[in-house]
């Protein structure tokens, strides 16, 4: 088996071929290095509180493996729940985050609604001062179970688990084609370092869905955006959670390095470039020092960009293609490393048995044919 | 009087206008024109701050924006504190607080010190592989002591007090940088009569010519000729220069981001002024005269106090009339610290010994040297330095024919000058996406391949030698004027006197002077790194097909040297 | 931030923009007599191409109209822009070819 793509997805799912499936003769393929895509590029934020009964099923079966996963890659990837605030600035939005936290609870996903001062209580460095704000904290949803994680130590974990149990992992080699027998199912790939057979490919390729399985003749329901985060130079411990707020597009947490973590919205137009504008950072920072203004004078050390791969209905795709032993693992938009374990663990077991896990059996390419959208637009972080 | 260690004369501050200012509430006093760093190094305080991890004494180690120890937070409170800010970039003004970061109790007596000792079993990423058990002890006991490790200053307490704007603004040529390259290139695409916007990070322009003690252009001293053009361009009324103005970015379709320091320098600022204004500039041509970084070399034990690259020792001796020290060791794999050695001897700093990684050296500057009395030991190493929060020695031996040292022989200094030559500045170059290439005379990557409309002049694409720079920053800059649709009068040459210094790492003749690094000692044998393990340890020993060796070998973390953190 | 020649107005910066996807993707004359896949095609699945790539630009803060637009994904820089209603110009790269 091939798996096209070393970034965590890519790599939880050699190490969940390996571990639960018992699949060792496999190759990761990566076209850089090791979690140097989005995997490297992320605000490593995990949490659950989507909307619909599938993404919560899938979500949280991520925070539950995310909860022993330093245990059981004895690995430190230094998960680390300190709890996610969404933020709510009007009506709409408290009505929404309202009937998330309900949603939530049904399905058995922690989430709880705080008032303004709750917030600050429970973040204090937020600012809840309506008379200097243009858009007023008027409340959040909390879910105390979520937080972050070192992402560069994800990749490592995994890869380490799984290049232990056999499976090999070549980096610096770009798909460059996908070949098929004359019945139309996958033979193998073609690669920058040769021709690799295989009866089964998984592809995991992020920002790059579109290009690799266009070699395979699939037009995907994907467009590829540039997103931008950027960090603050480190300092001492100062702020204790994650706070996100997606009607002024804004999210940061503390890394346990020290520096502060922000995450920009996305830039208008579809790119591959890994780079955004600079209007979009600065509407981003604006946010921030709206709502935490003793951070205005922090000084910023890196800005970067990644390439993510959104569906129209802002879910996943993992599933099965028209393709005879070719599979996708893609649209994770602007937040796939929350689903890293999960999404591994169910792609694993997809691509072994040929057929879905039940949690990732609605998110099938066929439901943008069928109807059966998982709209997720308004629990994703940022307007994309 | 400002500091036992101000010269007497000479200097580009303003002996009429003292400034007091604190550090670590210690009162302080130095003159305007200083920065914090040349102020303090005039008060002959070296130990600047404490390293990341090991909470090493750390000093000054440049004398500008490449400052990677001199982190000091300023503000006089809360709602102005600035952590991190670079001392050697932090302009003195009366009444001015600062403190040192990442201490504790004090900067002298430093706790987190104990990191130091424990080194050893501490090797690069071993958080990764402990920490986990109890699961619980995680969130509740180690996550938290890790944090309140990490860091080095703190966040402001208080609501920031300043006001901020921002202009949107378009130049036919923009020159990023206002040392030699950057004037020139200034003037030439000024002379077309388009829209110029000369920007530079300092306070005032001429760059490296604010530190020159002897080079003339056009019969003036460097830094008065710098201040004559400098004047010359605030004349034409088709030129913007903006001063204390860092260009942080280069975005898509030549737009540059920068950032204007308006107030940070000044005591009491007129409330109507912002502190900061954010420029986004569309240029029709970038001029990149980003300049040189001096390179450091590795050594054990080199990032102590009174460590200084030769570039910085010169700057703080010429522009800030400061001696860095009182008897200096010089270690060098270049001719450039040569001339570093005779300004500080100018200075009357006792220069005890250069040492030099090349076999011989015999151009003007070493010529000049041996003539003056200063013992030259070429074919030397220094293979480490003793002191505890300030150097006191430094142990110099030769470097055999076949490469191995001999034994080493301590000279006794309070500080140590080391070039390893010079890496020119392509960051903004990079960020523009144009691609480097490698030129292996230089030992450095310089620009190539041209992305946006952007061209880079002197330095920092390795033209080196003052009237190379200069005639190098007058073509870019009427060639981009050019490309710009104006027409520039024919190129001016400058009148030049000065002793070039070769381009510096390429004089050595040698691969290795590229990235200049004493052999390892063999006399001692001692280790001062802490043991190297990668981050993905290699998997249990298989047999399986070739491909699999790719995994043995992540290419990340990188597996270059690192110096302790 | 990009600058965008409107086939109308001249060079403007991308702010005064509204991106609007894919270019040529025509609807179906008579929806009712599509397949479920050739309808769930026209309205989901987009080429995305790494490379040249022909998209939509409305001029929302100045003419209003919009147009078309060749760009080069990998490098955001325009190889042409063109009225609304004209095929792609001739003599272009396809879809995911470099412009450069």
């Amino acid at each position: 088996m091939i798996i096209v793509g070393a970034g965590g997805h890519g790599l939880a799912t050699a190490y969940y071929l390996a571990t639960v499936h018992g699949i060792t003769n496999v190759a990761v393929l990566e076209k850089g290095w090791l979690g140097g895509g989005n995997t490297g590029r992320n605000t490593t934020i995990v949490r659950s509180n989507y909307l619909f009964d599938e993404s919560a099923g899938l979500y949280d079966h991520a925070v539950k493996l995310w909860e022993g996963l330093s245990q059981e890659l004895n690995y430190n990837v230094m998960f680390s729940q300190r709890g996610v605030l969404m933020l709510a600035h009007n009506i709409h939005d408290v009505q929404s985050f309202k009937r998330h936290v309900h949603a939530n609870r049904l399905n058995g996903v922690d989430n709880e609604w705080l008032t303004a001062e709750e917030c600050r209580d429970f973040c204090p460095p937020l600012n809840i001062d309506a008379s200097t704000m243009r858009y007023p904290v008027l409340g959040g949803a909390l879910q105390r179970r979520a937080g972050t994680a070192r992402h560069d130590a994800v990749a490592w974990g995994y890869a380490r688990g799984a290049d232990a149990r056999g499976v090999d992992i070549i980096q610096n080699c770009a798909v460059t084609g996908i070949r098929r027998g004359p019945d139309g199912a996958v033979t193998g790939v073609e690669t920058s370092r040769g021709f690799i057979g295989a009866k089964k490919v998984g592809v995991v390729a992020a920002g790059n869905t579109s290009v690799v399985m266009a070699m395979a003749g699939q037009r995907m329901p994907l467009e590829s955006y540039p997103l931008q985060a950027l960090v603050s130079e480190p300092i001492k411990p100062i702020f204790p959670c994650v706070v996100m707020s997606n009607t002024i597009h804004a999210y940061i947490s503390q890394s346990d390095k020290g520096e502060l973590v922000i995450g920009a919205g996305t830039d208008a137009y579809t790119s591959y470039t890994q780079r955004g504008a600079l209007h979009i950072t600065t509407h981003t920072l604006d946010a921030i020092c709206e709502l935490f203004p003793m951070f205005r004078r922090m000084r910023m050390l890196r800005n970067w960009g990644g390439i993510v791969d959104v569906t129209p209905d802002r879910s996943p795709i993992i599933a099965k293609t028209g393709v005879s032993g070719l599979y996708v693992n893609c649209g994770w938009g602007t937040g796939g490393f929350k689903a890293t374990p999960g999404s591994g663990h169910v792609f694993a077991h997809t691509i072994a048995k040929d057929e879905p896990h039940p949690i990732n059996a609605p998110f099938t390419i066929d439901r943008f044919r069928d109807g059966f959208l998982i709209d997720e637009a308004a629990a994703a972080a940022v307007a994309h | 009087m400002s500091g036992a260690f101000r010269l007497p004369s000479g200097g580009r501050i303003d002996r009429s206008r003292p400034v007091r200012f604190t550090f670590d509430g210690r009162d302080c006093r130095g003159f305007a024109g200083d920065t914090l760093a040349s102020a303090l190094l005039a008060e002959g305080r070296h130990l600047i701050g404490r390293s990341f991890k090991y909470h090493r004494p750390r000093g000054f180690l440049s004398a500008g924006s490449d400052e990677p120890n001199a982190l000091v937070g300023v503000g006089r409170d809360e709602a102005h504190y600035t952590p991190n800010l670079r001392a050697t970039q932090v302009e003195l003004y009366d009444g001015l607080v600062a403190e040192s970061q990442n201490r504790w109790p004090s900067l002298d007596l430093d706790v987190g010190g104990i990191n130091n000792l424990l080194a050893p079993l501490l090797p690069a990423g071993f958080y990764y592989k402990t920490f986990m058990w109890p699961k619980k002890a995680w969130t509740s006991f180690y996550e938290p002591k890790i944090r309140a490790a990490a860091g080095l200053g703190r966040s402001p307490g208080a609501a920031d007090a300043d006001r901020y704007t921002q202009h949107y603004a378009h130049c036919e040529v923009l020159v990023v940088g206002g040392g030699p390259a950057g004037l020139a290139a200034a003037l030439a695409a000024s002379d077309s009569g388009q829209r110029v916007v000369l920007c530079d990070e300092q306070a005032e322009f001429g760059g490296s010519l604010l530190s020159e003690r002897q080079a003339m252009i056009e019969g003036l001293p460097a830094a008065e000729w710098a201040g004559q053009a400098a004047a010359e361009l605030a004349a034409r009324a088709n030129v913007t220069l903006l001063t204390r103005t860092t260009a942080f970015g280069y975005f898509p379709h030549n737009m540059i981001g920068l950032c204007e320091r308006v107030t940070d320098h000044l005591g009491v600022a007129d409330p109507r002024l912002p502190r900061e204004r954010l420029w986004q500039l569309r240029a029709r041509e970038v001029v990149i005269c980003a300049g040189a970084h001096e390179r450091p070399i590795v050594f054990p034990d080199n990032d102590r106090p009174g460590i200084l690259l030769a570039e910085a020792g010169r700057t703080y001796v010429n522009r800030y009339a400061v001696q860095p020290g009182t008897r200096a060791v010089v270690f060098t794999a270049t001719d450039s610290a040569y001339r570093a050695a005779l300004d500080l001897r100018a200075a009357g700093i006792k220069v005890a010994a250069i040492a030099d990684l090349r076999p011989e050296a015999n151009g003007p500057w070493p010529t000049m040297a041996r003539k003056a009395g200063i013992d030259v030991r070429t074919g030397t190493s220094v293979t480490g330095t003793s002191g505890r929060l300030r150097i006191r020695q430094a142990q110099l031996a030769p470097i055999r024919a076949d490469g191995s040292v001999g034994t080493s022989e301590p000279v006794a200094c309070d500080l140590l000058l080391m070039s390893g030559g010079f890496t020119p500045s392509v960051h903004l170059f990079s960020q523009s996406r144009g691609k480097l290439a490698w030129n292996a005379n230089l030992g450095a990557y310089l620009p190539d391949v041209s992305v946006e409309a952007e061209r880079s002049a002197g330095a920092c694409r390795g033209v080196y030698g003052l009237e190379a720079v200069l005639a190098d920053g007058f073509a870019q800059g009427a060639a981009a004027a050019r490309a710009a649709g104006g027409t520039t009068s024919p190129v001016r040459g400058l009148a030049v006197k000065a002793t070039d210094c070769g381009h510096d790492a390429s004089s050595a003749r040698r691969p290795t002077a590229a990235i200049a690094c004493s052999p390892r000692p063999s006399s001692t044998g001692r280790t001062t790194s802490p043991p190297r393990t990668s981050s993905l340890p290699p998997a249990r020993a298989s047999s399986r097909s070739s491909t699999s060796s790719a995994t043995r070998r992540p290419a990340w973390p990188p597996t270059r040297a690192r110096p302790r953190t | 931030m990009l600058i965008i020649a409107c086939p109308y107005c001249g060079p403007r910066p991308e702010l005064e923009f509204r991106y609007g996807g894919e270019a040529h993707v025509a609807r179906p004359v008579d929806p009712s007599t599509l397949s479920d896949e050739d309808w769930g095609a026209f309205l989901y699945q987009r080429a995305n191409p790494r490379g040249l790539h022909a998209e939509r630009w409305r001029h929302v803060h100045g003419c209003g109209r919009f147009f078309n637009a060749l760009r080069d994904t990998t490098t955001d820089f325009f190889a042409a822009t063109y009225e609304t209603g004209t095929p792609r110009p001739a003599g272009t790269p396809a879809d995911g070819e470099t412009s450069r």
